[in-house]
């Protein structure tokens, strides 16, 4: 009897774990079949619909007046001149201003300079700047302190701002509020490059260790001051008390790390975060459906693309990738609406020229609408009808691993065997950043974007014939003397019918002979709650928090 | 017992340098520059030599290691790469939320696996002895990561009870300690059930019920006691896994703590952050390594150590 007691307690217990572990499973089987559902038809559209409908009935208000924006990873530093970063952007550009900055639509509007205007030659820059403005040091804005960021720039190579100012001649101080920028020959970027030439007191940059007193205090004109700060937890800034503009009316601005993301999702369901960024596209039917939720959805400028070694020899010493026919032959066999749907659950954009259409001077090519027959044509065409084994470099991350093993797929249409080689973006860095006669790269699954949304910048230094690694990432070795030339021309134009039509030229050749798989552009998806006020947005979804506030 | 704490504290100086030649020679074994990764994609040659020169890592291995010990003798474990600051306060300011996470698990967790594993022992075979082992196999088979998450659905956003991350009060602690205790639990609840059943078939204790010594006094102080040596080993053990591998917990919850510090220093390749945590795990086994040993001289008086 009592044996039969004991099988009798087992049978019940295994049938309770049984239960347990099914409720879960259900669970998760239902969420998938939700998400696969919703992939059809989720996009962009309905769920910028539902936002106005959402906003409309919300009465929803917030329990505080603390304003919590989860961020996948931390600043990599605080001094706005030593991080280089989006995130870390993200961050300071809270605390610290530029001469000018861009609004959403991609126009460069004024900020702490009003007027602007170019000499003849294109040479000379001067800004007329707005009076009254001390920085949070109480320090007072004016032209010298504009030059004493150039100054600080000058003498500290391992600064970012180097990048910024490596084009300039000299900075003059015309008087307290007027100053004139310098450069040595004209450049059709200055003026996108100056939204990044952030303007800290001239006070805290003559410190003798200026890094670690920005680190732990901020010194800018913005918005936000820094209050506290947990190196890998959380960044805590208040208003600027003093703020020249209209500012913010929340107590207090904190970004908090949240590295996983299903727990960023569950900080903005429960509240905790108020906004959160990154939502990752598999996770927006989670919090899609949720009446205090709003999801907003841009275009990234970040490009997506695989690059090919022009270069590289196969066993035999044929090199397949030296065939402009085989490199078309790869983006006709590639199909960038499936991608965006696969890979990006339907958050993505085909591909129309070589880099997004947020980016100054874009120019829209013909498609490449996945055509097989044709691709295999080409292939034949070329004496590759037989294909032959690649690798490709990708970084270890789910996303893109799975975006490399979509290229995989899709080239084995036309028998290309694409062998993965996952890595860790560091080690995939020093990899990829190896001269030609060094090199092992074939194939690159990598992205790009550039933050001052200039043609220059999305092209040249992944694309230009001067820019082999390790003088930039042209790992396709792709070195085309017309297109290197329009790029060098347009760059030093000023009438900017001849810089688009310069730029267009470039993104045809490149277009039309392939050194790259071209693959899409993705999203940025950000969420919010219904009682955030106030949320301005840079070009590609990059959020501004200047005038943030809470429904009370 | 002074001089044997004393004589085991000398002892973990070479072992110390050992670990340290270790991990310098193995950081940068590793593919990956960190100038490189500092300055970011738009750099330029010249921009990434400027950072290498500043960071020091253009002098011969030997000398950096030089440098480093001569530097870490004072107590200066150098600047971290990636945020400018010194590694002793990094490590320090992470050090306090892990170490508070491996206390919020330990408040619970060897309790509650002793005194499960202890009364399936003396339960053997019967129900309560199934129960309670089916109970240890489910804590020990959770993946801690899959534990927090459901966690987090479920006391966070469907009840709403408990914050789902952060580390602000006793409040935020409940859930990640949830997570950091259950496989110490269920670990301690085999152990000590497999331990206790080995003592319960000792000589002594058959004597102590031969004469006629009360059941609950032979179980406490004759079975028990004894059991816990074995016991005593494994927490160590565990204790130290905890405090380095606290990282899955660390990232579910969003605390800043030493695993993430160090994940996020190896991507960095943020060598003297990574130099100094793990060299601060070394001394952490050591130590704990080291309690262990004293407690046994406690538990059972049998053992010294002069």
């Amino acid at each position: 009897m009592k044996k039969k007691l004991v099988s009798l307690a087992l049978v019940s217990a295994m049938a309770l774990s049984v239960t347990a572990c099914g409720g879960g499973a259900t669970e998760t089987t239902a969420a998938a079949t939700t998400a696969a559902a919703e992939t059809t038809t989720a996009d962009a559209a309905s769920v910028a619909a539902s936002k106005e409908a959402k906003v409309e009935a919300s009465t929803a208000k917030s329990a505080d007046n603390d304003i919590v924006i989860a961020l996948q990873a931390d600043a990599t530093h605080l001094d706005p001149h030593v991080s280089s970063n989006g995130i870390s952007n993200q961050i300071t550009n809270e605390m610290y201003e530029c001469l000018l900055a861009f609004d959403e639509d991609t126009n460069v509007v004024p900020a702490l300079a009003k007027e602007w205007s170019v000499s003849e030659d294109g040479k000379s820059y001067t800004f007329i700047l707005n009076e009254g403005i001390t920085f949070h040091d109480g320090e007072p804005f004016n032209a010298e302190a504009v030059k004493a960021v150039y100054e600080r720039g000058l003498a500290d190579d391992s600064l970012t701002l180097k990048r910024t100012i490596a084009t300039w001649e000299g900075v003059t101080v015309d008087s307290e509020y007027q100053v004139t920028i310098h450069l040595t020959e004209p450049n059709n970027t200055f003026i996108n490059k100056i939204t990044q030439f952030r303007i800290v007191s001239p006070k805290a940059m003559a410190m003798e260790n200026a890094s670690d007193y920005l680190a732990k205090n901020s010194a800018g004109t913005g918005p936000f001051k820094l209050s506290e700060r947990v190196d890998g937890g959380y960044t805590k800034m208040v208003p600027n008390e003093n703020y020249w503009r209209e500012g913010s009316t929340v107590d207090s601005l904190t970004f908090q790390v949240v590295p996983e993301d299903a727990a960023r999702i569950a900080m903005l369901q429960t509240g905790e975060a108020d906004i959160i960024t990154p939502v990752p596209v598999t996770d927006v039917s989670l919090i899609e459906n949720d009446e205090s939720i709003i999801i907003d959805v841009a275009p990234a400028t970040t490009y997506r693309y695989v690059t090919l070694n022009t270069e590289w020899a196969l066993p035999d010493g044929r090199k397949p990738f030296a065939d402009k026919r085989v490199r078309q032959a790869c983006n006709w066999a590639f199909d960038s609406e499936a991608y965006a749907k696969v890979v990006f659950n339907g958050y993505a954009k085909a591909p129309t020229s070589i880099f997004s259409d947020s980016i100054y001077y874009y120019a829209e090519q013909t498609p490449y609408t996945a055509d097989v027959e044709k691709a295999k044509a080409l292939m034949e065409e070329a004496g590759f009808a037989d294909g032959f084994d690649v690798e490709i470099v990708v970084d270890n991350t789910t996303i893109e691993q799975k975006g490399a093993t979509f290229v995989q797929q899709q080239l084995s249409q036309i028998g290309i065997n694409v062998i993965l080689l996952p890595n860790e973006s560091t080690a995939n860095a020093e990899k990829t950043s190896a001269p030609l006669e060094e090199t092992t790269v074939q194939m690159w699954y990598v992205n790009w974007s550039s933050g001052s949304y200039e043609a220059d910048g999305s092209m040249r230094n992944i694309l230009h014939g001067e820019k082999f690694p390790p003088n930039g990432y042209n790992t396709a070795f792709w070195n085309n003397a017309e297109f290197n030339q329009l790029l060098d021309d347009a760059l030093k134009m000023s009438d900017t019918n001849e810089i688009a039509e310069a730029y267009a030229k470039a993104q045809a050749i490149a277009w039309e002979e392939c050194p790259w798989i071209f693959l899409g552009n993705d999203n940025t998806i950000n969420a919010y709650k219904t009682y955030v006020t106030g949320l301005q947005y840079k070009p590609g979804g990059t959020m501004v928090f200047r005038t943030i506030g809470l429904e009370q | 017992m002074g001089r044997y704490v004393a004589r085991r504290l000398l002892e973990t100086i070479p072992l110390m340098i050992i670990i340290s030649i270790v991990v310098f020679m193995f950081i940068h074994l590793i593919p990956g520059d960190p100038a490189r990764t500092l300055a970011g994609v738009e750099a330029t040659p010249e921009e990434i030599a400027a950072i290498r020169e500043e960071l020091g890592l253009n002098d011969p291995l030997i000398v950096q290691y030089f440098n480093w010990v001569k530097d870490a003798l004072r107590g200066d474990l150098g600047r971290s790469f990636k945020s400018n600051l010194p590694v002793t306060e990094l490590i320090w300011s992470r050090f306090q939320f892990t170490i508070q996470l491996v206390f919020a698990g330990l408040i619970w967790a060897p309790f509650v696996g002793i005194f499960i594993g202890v009364m399936c022992a003396i339960k053997r075979g019967t129900w309560v002895d199934l129960g309670g082992m089916l109970f240890a196999i489910c804590g020990l088979s959770a993946p801690g990561f899959w534990l927090g998450l459901m966690g987090i659905q479920f006391f966070s956003v469907k009840l709403g009870w408990l914050p789902s991350g952060g580390l602000e009060s006793i409040k935020h602690l409940i859930l990640p300690s949830m997570v950091m205790g259950t496989g110490i639990m269920a670990t301690l609840a085999r152990y000590s059930r497999s331990s206790m059943l080995e003592t319960l078939r000792e000589d002594y204790v058959r004597t102590a019920r031969a004469k006629g010594q009360r059941e609950q006094i032979v179980m406490f102080r004759h079975a028990f006691m004894n059991s816990l040596i074995q016991v005593v080993t494994i927490l160590g053990l565990q204790i130290g896994g905890l405090l380095s591998g606290s990282v899955l917990t660390e990232t579910i919850f969003s605390i800043p703590g030493m695993g993430r510090l160090l994940t996020d220093s190896i991507a960095y390749r943020d060598y003297p952050a990574i130099q100094g945590i793990l060299l601060i795990f070394a001394l952490q086994y050591v130590l704990i390594n080291l309690i262990v040993d004293v407690l046994y001289g406690v538990i059972n008086p049998k053992i010294r150590y002069d």
